[in-house]
């Protein structure tokens, strides 16, 4: 069992990241509105490995509220929210019950494909109309697939690092 | 490093949902540019055909309209237009008028109380901004 202020402290750092990845990937252009570089899920993907769902989510969920606060605005909550906690609980599945047939970009990309959709869903609803989904989900799924696989191959080389350098316990 | 087999159903599900995306896209482009000729006799609508779409493709439609004080009115609807092509009025002006193809258009008889007008948006025509003709 780790300590528990270890535990907190190395979940505080990952959060701090999550947030600073958030933040500055506002100011990287993208190729389409709405597509976004997703860096913050190398956090997720990283809490997920090395502490479980519970942690992963408590992660998702405080960068959720606390980024767009950052630099955007408040109805921005409710999009990275609902992108966040879709594709935070499909990662956790996925990697805890698939974990042999799934690699890390595999884990990722369905994630950032679930962030987009929770989005979406919340967008269609906000704006009342379906048509959002059909206009941007092949955009973005296209995106999500880049993106996805980058950020699992970093999740992959961080987490390789961190379960030999920090002792975690548990 | 080599994609396992669930990254391939990952990748497998990003193309359905594309796919599913363009189909969505495809069937609410129809549905916003559904034109639709209604008729309109005495105040109220007696008949309403769809002028675009795939069942409307090509065909020609001609409908017999009994006006309200017993003569009738034969409108003749196709992909090239709607006209009225015969009616027992006394003026026949409807008969003369010019078939009508965008929405906003109509032909009025005015003896027959008889309104043809087609609504709705059209797939790349705006009801403002067009030739008269």
């Amino acid at each position: 069992m780790m300590k528990k202020a270890r535990k907190l402290t190395l979940l505080g750092l990952l959060v701090a990241q999550a947030l600073v990845l958030h933040y500055i990937e506002g100011f990287i252009p993208v190729l389409a509105p709405g597509a976004k570089l997703g860096l913050a899920n190398i956090i997720t993907m990283v809490a997920l490995v090395l502490f479980g769902f519970k942690e992963a989510m408590a992660i998702v969920i405080i960068r959720a509220v606390l980024g767009p606060l950052l630099g955007g605005s408040v109805t921005g909550i409710l999009y990275s929210l609902s992108g966040g906690i879709l594709s935070g609980i499909i990662m956790s599945i996925l990697y805890q019950n698939f974990k042999d047939y799934f690699s890390f970009m595999g884990i990722s990309t369905a994630g950032a494909v679930f962030h987009n959709i929770g989005q979406l869903l919340v967008a269609s609803w906000i704006f009342d109309t379906i048509g959002i989904l059909y206009t941007y989900l092949p955009i973005l799924m296209v995106a999500a697939v880049a993106t996805g696989y980058f950020n699992g191959l970093v999740a992959r080389y961080i987490v390789g690092y961190l379960k030999n350098k920090v002792e975690l316990g548990s | 490093m080599k994609p396992r087999i669930g990254d391939v159903f990952v990748y497998i599900f990003i193309i359905l949902l594309v796919g599913l995306s363009f189909i969505g896209l495809k069937s609410m482009g129809n549905h916003e540019g559904k034109v639709l000729v209604q008729v309109e006799s005495d105040g109220s609508i007696i008949e309403s055909v769809e002028m675009s779409g795939p069942e409307a493709e090509g065909s020609v439609r001609e409908l017999r309209i009994d006006a309200v004080d017993g003569g009738y009115n034969i409108v003749r609807i196709s992909a090239d237009g709607v006209e009225i092509i015969d009616a027992d009025c006394p003026d026949r002006l409807c008969v003369y008028s010019p078939s009508i193809k965008n929405p906003g258009q109509s032909i009025v008889c005015i003896p027959h109380k008889l309104i043809v007008r087609i609504t709705g948006r059209g797939p790349d025509k705006g009801i403002v901004d067009d030739t008269a003709s």
